[in-house]
């Protein structure tokens, strides 16, 4: 199965397309670096705003990053989002790609309306979904607790998840699940033991998608939980504004904190999803 | 062989996360059962003071006053519990949208959803109780600013009061005197322009949403003027000389100063006065006491706006829930009284560093007493606004948040060289006739 | 005649093929009826809705006669709504036209064998592990007129400008676009994805016509990745038009460049009245409107797709 594949190296490659590829690295390159090397040039400098720019920082100053692994329990924050985010993750990841799967294959009544129904939830401004899942969360005795989170988690943002499954599924092709159902699997067994592991790349792109999103995610976190204990990550960086100002030198530290583990998941996984697919698992 | 195990795995993880979940729900359930319990006596309050204590100091003075409340009545049949929120205006909208309000509630003078609140009978009338117990000069500009038909709703511990701080070194360099340019919004402008000329990244002043407090002190100059920015507004307010004068002076003033010098957040640009030292004036309230940087502390003064007008403004505070049971009423009222007591806004002077709502404190002796440098400051500025000839309101109080907006977007925009000032008033103006319909 | 038996069999079998359908489908329209079902009817129902700070709690149905009142609010009153559609129409447009393509050349240089590839295509990811609000404060800072990195930039070619780019008509839009347009690292995630996943003896059978490097890429790598296009289209559209951090972070609806999402935000929540009933009226355009944004590029993608054959 697993083949090597040779993708042409950089020398037999045309002249034109050799310059062009080098181009478009360097300019991805210069996107990536531009806004990540001055947050993290911001955040050495006591104040960020009196030296600005990408000029060197006077000292290094690091009192930002101290006072954010220090004073402001860092790794709590980290555990309750990586728990939430986690969590929320895996349940509408494996529930979206059962639903999708479906509506890539199956012809049924309704099918349709299905996809515009969850195209539909993109479109739902926050304020509108505010007051009903307040509601819904305390109704369910879940108020102030990570379990809401996760619910919200859970069900927001199925509409991105969807995309992102469904168009995995289309490229599978057919064959594979009408060998698996002449060797008498059941629909539940095709699913499971055939289509399930072939997706697996397109199933983790799409938790990269909702996990970033999750990890992120401020608005909700900030509505439905209140004890400071189980805060997740983006409140970190609203405890360094006040009322009457910003500390900048700590909101630029935490903000290159709060993206060091996903960095660190992204690279640790995404030999699961990139080098997975070089394989040629997947045959058009 | 392969997919087997990833198929056991990824079937293994469902079953914990299912799990996960269903621990979690049923946790989660018992905590609110226990919550539900408890409800009845426990008086839950609700405030914005959520900061760390090492990135701002005075977020833990006030959860300390908190305490303090609780602890003296721990022996009571109700329980005090003061709640961090940190999106409390959404938590308070939403429980409004349901026809609920919170037991006790600060917004801080954050203008919320107490209107709605009240439309919907929300909220309790606090005022017998001020009448009651006198509290009348406890509560100050609270007893008149949120006197609403003879109801009051809410009550804010600290009272937002804005004049203008001035660096002295960078006017003298200018050679303007101080004395002359807070005359009128005329010298003001001369004198800016003198000190746009000094070069070196030297400027007149922070204008955006510290120019809106130009247009709130210009109104506040006439009797009229006055009169509008106390009501609501009106489509004769948008249409009266008044504000067509206030905002044109305004933006005239922003022009010359340039649009590289404007923000819709003065915290962009504060460092340039308060530490770099490059800016000759920030209009902003009279905490900016505590940003000062020490190198500039001799130089930086309070002043109040020309014409000897200051601003300040109550805004919404502590407000109490309608229908509790009446040991719960009785203790929320307590609360209020406490919060207003000379202990209390004493320390909200000395450690918040906030203007406090009591009037009968002597600030000065109190600043005196506690010999910190910033607190001086403070008391200075206090006392300058408390000595007024005359005081307004803060306009988005009462025109509201939509309407302060949409005058700081056609401020900063007029602050564009070359742009039609005349022909960007016309328009605000039809904004603002639609925002108000 | 059909033999009963088969029929039989068939019917047990389409039974247990709707089973499935209904397992499947369930646990996903469960999360959309608990989480979605109410909203999205609220939003329909109360957009002919007086729905405002005065009666929060009970919204109150207009009478047919004032059926339109909010839509006529906000389609001949309200003085941001054209602007805004416009702006987030240009925004999803520019997701769909700008954002794609970049997207998609880049990911093809990923798919490359190069030395370093592996570390440029990790970075390249990181600018979306940022936060959009972390992102709208980085960007707030680099345009800044006096500190920012972009006035420099302006005064190499243009001596005298002293403006803060955020507060001109025109380029405010610009700056905005910027500063968020480029960073497409999931979309050349899906993209590279899909692109690793084309056989290789597809190319091999490519490159015996002789078509290689670009003209291999345009030829046969892109026609095989239509349905991949397709969907990050939809994507990057949809989060064009629903941009709301880098306006509330940058410029807050000033020198023109309010967006449906701010403008719902601010009826809703920043205006003292707490329009609610207005911004769904909103609401329900922006929902229209994303309808249509689907639509429309399905109809793109199936009519090019169609010409190419």
């Amino acid at each position: 199965m697993k083949k090597k594949r040779h993708i042409k190296s950089a020398k037999s490659m045309p002249a034109g397309t050799r310059i062009f590829t080098y181009i478009c690295l360097f300019w991805a390159l210069i996107v990536a670096l531009v806004p990540l090397i001055w947050l993290i040039l911001s955040s050495l400098k006591e104040d960020p705003l009196a030296r600005p720019g990408f000029q060197l920082p006077e000292s290094i100053y690091l009192n930002g990053y101290i006072s954010t692994f220090r004073d402001l329990h860092v790794l709590r924050y980290f555990g309750n989002s990586m728990f939430v985010a986690g969590v929320s993750v895996i349940i509408s990841v494996v529930m979206i790609s059962m639903s999708a799967y479906v509506v890539a294959r199956m012809e049924f009544k309704g099918k349709t309306l299905v996809s515009i129904l969850l195209y539909s939830t993109m479109f739902i401004p926050a304020t509108a979904l505010t007051y009903p899942v307040y509601n819904l969360i305390n109704n369910l005795n879940l108020y102030d607790t990570r379990g809401a989170l996760i619910l919200i988690y859970s069900c927001s943002g199925i509409a991105i998840s969807f995309f992102v499954i469904k168009n995995y599924y289309d490229n599978i092709p057919r064959d594979l699940e009408e060998a698996a159902r002449i060797d008498g699997c059941g629909y539940v067994r095709t699913w499971v033991k055939v289509i399930f592991p072939i997706a697996r790349p397109g199933i983790m792109t799409a938790a990269v998608l909702a996990f970033l999103n999750n990890w992120n995610e401020y608005y909700w976190a900030s509505l439905v939980l209140i004890t400071r204990e189980k805060l997740t990550v983006p409140s970190l960086l609203s405890t360094f504004t006040t009322a009457f100002n910003t500390n900048y030198n700590g909101l630029f530290s935490a903000m290159v904190v709060i993206i060091l583990p996903p960095i660190l998941l992204y690279c640790i996984f995404s030999k699961f999803f990139i080098e997975a697919l070089s394989g040629g698992a997947v045959k058009g | 062989m392969k997919r087997k195990v990833v198929s056991i795995l990824l079937i293994a993880a469902m079953c914990v996360t299912v799990l996960a979940g269903c621990r979690g729900g049923s946790d989660s359930s018992k905590e609110g059962s226990s919550v539900a319990k408890d409800e009845d006596n426990t008086l839950e309050f609700y405030h914005g003071y959520y900061q760390d204590e090492s990135e701002w100091a005075a977020a833990q003075v006030m959860r300390d006053i908190y305490d303090q409340f609780a602890e003296e009545h721990a022996d009571g049949n109700v329980t005090f519990k003061a709640i961090a929120v940190e999106n409390r205006d959404e938590i308070v909208s939403a429980q409004v949208s349901g026809g609920s309000f919170p037991d006790m509630v600060d917004f801080g003078g954050a203008r919320g959803s107490l209107t709605s609140a009240v439309a919907q009978n929300l909220v309790y009338d606090l005022k017998p109780y001020i009448d009651e117990n006198n509290l009348a000069d406890a509560v100050g500009l609270n007893y008149t600013q949120n006197d609403q038909n003879g109801h009051i709703y809410s009550v804010h511990d600290q009272i937002e009061s804005r004049g203008l701080w001035y660096n002295s070194a960078v006017l003298e360099k200018a050679g303007v005197s101080t004395d002359k340019i807070f005359a009128d919004w005329t010298s003001f402008g001369d004198a800016m322009d003198k000190i746009n000329t000094l070069g070196n990244g030297i400027y007149g002043y922070i204008a955006g949403q510290g120019s809106r407090q130009i247009v709130n002190a210009i109104m506040g100059s006439t009797e009229k003027g006055k009169e509008m920015i106390e009501s609501e507004l009106t489509e004769d307010t948008i249409n009266s000389s008044e504000f067509a004068e206030a905002f044109k002076t305004a933006a005239k003033l922003d022009q010359a100063n340039g649009s590289d010098h404007t923000t819709d957040d003065n915290g962009n640009l504060m460092a340039d006065f308060n530490t770099n030292g490059t800016v000759g004036v920030l209009f902003n309230g009279v905490w900016n006491a505590g940003a000062i940087a020490e190198a500039n502390a001799e130089v930086i003064e309070p002043t109040l706006f020309p014409g000897n007008i200051a601003i300040a403004s109550a805004g919404d505070g502590i407000a109490v829930a309608n229908g509790m049971s009446e040991e719960k009423t009785a203790l929320a009222l307590e609360f209020v009284k406490y919060m207003t007591s000379g202990e209390v806004q004493e320390k909200i002077f000395t450690e918040v560093q906030a203007k406090p709502c009591n009037t009968t404190l002597d600030l000065n002796a109190l600043a005196q007493k506690s010999d910190n440098a910033i607190v001086s400051k403070l008391a200075e500025a206090c006392s300058q606004v408390n000595d007024a000839d005359t005081t307004v309101i803060d306009l988005s109080y009462t025109w509201g948040s939509d309407v302060d907006k949409a005058i700081i977007n056609a401020l900063m925009e007029s602050a564009v060289s070359g742009t039609d000032i005349d022909a960007r008033f016309e328009q605000l103006q039809k904004e603002l006739l639609a925002l108000i319909g | 005649m059909a033999n009963p038996r088969v029929k039989k069999k068939k019917n047990k079998l389409g039974m247990r093929r709707t089973g499935f359908i209904i397992a499947f489908l369930a646990p996903t329209l469960v999360a959309f009826c608990v989480f979605y079902l109410y909203p999205i009817i609220t939003v329909f129902i109360t957009s002919f809705c007086k729905w405002d700070y005065t009666n929060i709690a009970n919204p109150e149905f207009f009478s047919f006669e004032h059926l339109w009142d909010n839509y006529d609010y906000i389609f001949n009153k309200y003085p941001f709504f054209w602007e805004a559609l416009k702006n987030s129409t240009v925004w999803a447009i520019l997701g769909a036209a700008v954002q794609v393509p970049v997207a998609m050349l880049i990911a093809l240089a990923f798919s490359r064998k190069m030395k370093g590839i592996k570390f440029v295509r990790n970075v390249y990811i990181i600018p979306n592990m940022i936060s959009t609000a972390a992102m709208g404060i980085i960007f707030l800072q680099l345009y800044n007129p006096s500190y920012g990195i972009i006035n420099p930039i302006i005064r190499l070619f243009k001596t005298d400008f002293n403006d803060s780019v955020l507060l001109l008509q025109g380029p405010a839009f610009i700056a905005m676009t910027f500063a968020y347009i480029f960073f497409t690292g999931t979309t050349t995630l899906m993209i590279l994805g899909n692109i690793m996943a084309v056989p290789e003896e597809v190319r091999e059978a490519a490159m015996l016509d002789g078509a290689s490097g670009l003209r291999q890429d345009w030829h046969i790598t892109v026609p095989m990745i239509k349905g991949t296009l397709r969907t990050v289209s939809i994507m990057a559209a949809t989060s064009g038009f629903l941009l709301y951090n880098e306006v509330y972070f940058l410029t807050k609806g000033a020198a023109g460049t309010y967006s449906i999402s701010y403008v719902i935000r601010e009826l809703a929540i920043t205006s003292p009245r707490t329009q609610f009933g207005r911004a769904n009226s909103v609401a329900v355009i922006q929902i229209l409107a994303g309808m249509v944004i689907i639509l429309v590029i399905n109809l793109v993608y199936s009519v090019s797709f169609k010409k190419k054959h």
